[in-house]
């Protein structure tokens, strides 16, 4: 199992991977459950619409809620999935190599004849691999879910609503990978990503409603990700196209900035 | 070619930390099946050094060979042909020992299989055992067995007997020699002067960023000392003590003396005579203090 980085990698995040899938599946159908009562309930269509535009904006295209379509799209694909899988996705990423700056193991590694861009591949390529394995137990789940309470809903779409999640996931992780070699510090490239994915989360969210946002929301990785509603209208696919753009570029920044790093004890 | 030129042929090596200084104008060269000590006190550059040579630290100037191939060009292929135990080791604690020596073998491209199994008994490892649950001492023979498990042709050591007890230390010096006799290159950095003069053949002794001298280990050890405290019943009376030409710093007080050791100990017995000798105590100096008696302030400054 542990011929090389990325199998090493892998084989670290196995206990990670089992229960991130089992999460999601958990989460998935039970949203599905919880879909008839949401979807039968006029009361909270009512209170929504008493609400101010910018917090409606917030909930996402709540009106659609009563349809699976319009449902699943707010929750989970709105709110649970993007953060949960941030956070997955973000502390991996800036463990890639300020993890093994920290527990002070990138020394021997390097001391090995792997080049630092060969270290960055690896990792990040196991790292997407077990992001790739969450997603499709997410889908699962998902299906699954429909299957037991009988939701029609197209799993085409759903599938590329979890393809656009995926890559959201990826475009966090390659940024993560960068902080991190930037800082060698976990704690501090934390609260780099966490800052700008907050900050992106509310400016893609609150655009709609507030004018000044709509230019600001082009840095946003969530405006690719949720922007055109991929499980209401399908995959927009110059948004996957920029969502790839994302994560390829903070990946060879990276690789850029690690060879040229100087790496301390 | 490789059989004649230097193993390790380093140039005017500088580097900066910003303002602070790193090294300054490392030069030294270390032969094929030589081993070579690298000796200066904490903070003098001995590991920035090292970290350069392994592509850890880009240099600010200067140059860096190892088996006739430039740093900058070719470090996989010398990190191929390299061994090396960190100053600060830290491991895989996740691993077990077999798990993690497998790993870094594969790594290296190498399959350690069964020298690693005999090194594994030589240091007492278990290798079944979690490196989470290992001592320090533990640790650090797993690291040393990391370095040599492939059979490198060059094993670079940082302070490798830290954590070491007398006994493994011992083994660990006699593993050096079988390596040496095997033609295998060694660079062992030391803050310890009687450690280099015990197994290495010459010495570059770094001080303040700067290579104060390289010497061979014979002059080393003409240079070495030993602080001696004597402790006698009666007050020791020094002009009933004959002088002696490998003792220096002589100190009295009441019944103790206080001297510097150059060689061996008899003629100073001898040379107490008649006094009784209740305790004697054997200090190796500080690697500063050597410094300062013998190369002194004014050659690195």
């Amino acid at each position: 199992m542990l011929n090389n980085i990325f199998l090493k990698t892998l084989r670290d995040q196995l206990v990670s991977i089992f229960w991130w899938s089992a999460g999601f599946i958990f989460i998935s159908i039970y949203l599905s459950y919880f879909f008839p009562y949401m979807s039968e309930n006029t009361a909270i269509f009512k209170m929504v619409d008493s609400l101010p535009p910018v917090i409606k904006n917030l909930l996402g295209d709540i009106e659609f809620v009563s349809t699976p379509a319009g449902f699943f799209n707010l929750q989970p694909f709105s709110y649970f999935a993007p953060i949960l899988i941030l956070f997955y996705s973000v502390s991996r990423g800036v463990g890639v190599i300020a993890g093994e700056v920290e527990d002070g193991t990138l020394d021997l590694l390097l001391s090995k004849p792997i080049s630092r861009s060969g270290v960055i591949f690896q990792k990040v390529l196991s790292i997407s691999l077990a992001l790739a394995i969450i997603h499709l137990f997410f889908l699962s789940g998902m299906v699954l879910g429909l299957i037991l309470f009988k939701i029609d809903l197209s799993i085409i779409r759903l599938t590329e609503a979890i393809v656009a999640l995926y890559m959201l996931s990826l475009s966090f992780l390659t940024i993560s990978v960068t902080a991190g070699i930037i800082f060698l510090n976990k704690r501090k490239a934390v609260g780099l990503v966490s800052g700008y994915a907050l900050i992106s989360f509310l400016v893609n969210a609150y655009a709609p409603a507030v004018n000044s946002f709509q230019i600001a929301r082009i840095f946003s990785p969530f405006y690719y990700n949720s922007g055109s509603a991929p499980i209401l209208n399908g995959l927009d696919l110059s948004h996957l196209v920029i969502q790839v753009f994302i994560a390829v570029f903070f990946f060879m920044v990276s690789i850029l900035i690690f060879k040229k790093r100087d790496l301390y004890c | 070619m490789e059989m004649t030129s230097p193993v390790i042929r380093i140039e005017n090596l500088s580097k900066y930390y910003g303002r602070h200084r790193g090294v300054e104008e490392v030069s030294f060269e270390v032969d094929r099946g030589e081993i070579f000590g690298y000796l200066g006190p904490n903070g003098a550059g001995k590991t920035t050094t090292i970290r350069i040579m392994l592509g850890f630290l880009h240099s600010y100037g200067g140059d860096v060979n190892i088996f006739d191939r430039n740093i900058k060009k070719d470090l996989l292929t010398i990190l191929s042909r390299t061994g090396y135990l960190p100053g600060e080791l830290s491991l895989y604690g996740n691993l077990k020992v077999a798990e993690f020596l497998e790993y870094f073998s594969k790594l290296n491209n190498r399959n350690g299989g069964k020298l690693i199994k005999d090194l594994l008994e030589r240091f007492g490892c278990e290798p079944d055992k979690k490196i989470s649950s290992l001592s320090t001492g533990n640790k650090q023979k797993v690291g040393i067995i990391q370095a040599v498990m492939n059979d490198p042709d060059l094993v670079i050591l940082d302070e490798p007997t830290r954590g070491l007890d007398p006994l493994m230390r011992q083994e660990f010096y006699a593993l050096l020699r079988e390596l040496k006799n095997k033609g295998r290159t060694i660079l062992l950095s030391s803050h310890v002067l009687t450690e280099v003069e015990k197994v290495c053949d010459s010495a570059a002794i770094i001080r303040e960023g700067k290579i104060v001298a390289v010497e061979d280990i014979h002059s080393l050890k003409i240079k070495s000392y030993k602080i001696l405290e004597i402790k006698c019943r009666e007050t020791l009376d020094r002009k009933k003590i004959k002088p002696l030409k490998n003792i220096t710093g002589l100190e009295f007080t009441g019944n103790m003396m206080k001297c510097h050791l150059h060689g061996d100990i008899d003629p100073l017995l001898k040379a107490l005579g008649k006094n009784y000798i209740t305790d004697i105590e054997s200090f190796s100096p500080g690697l500063e203090d050597v410094f300062i008696k013998f190369y002194g302030k004014k050659n690195v400054e």
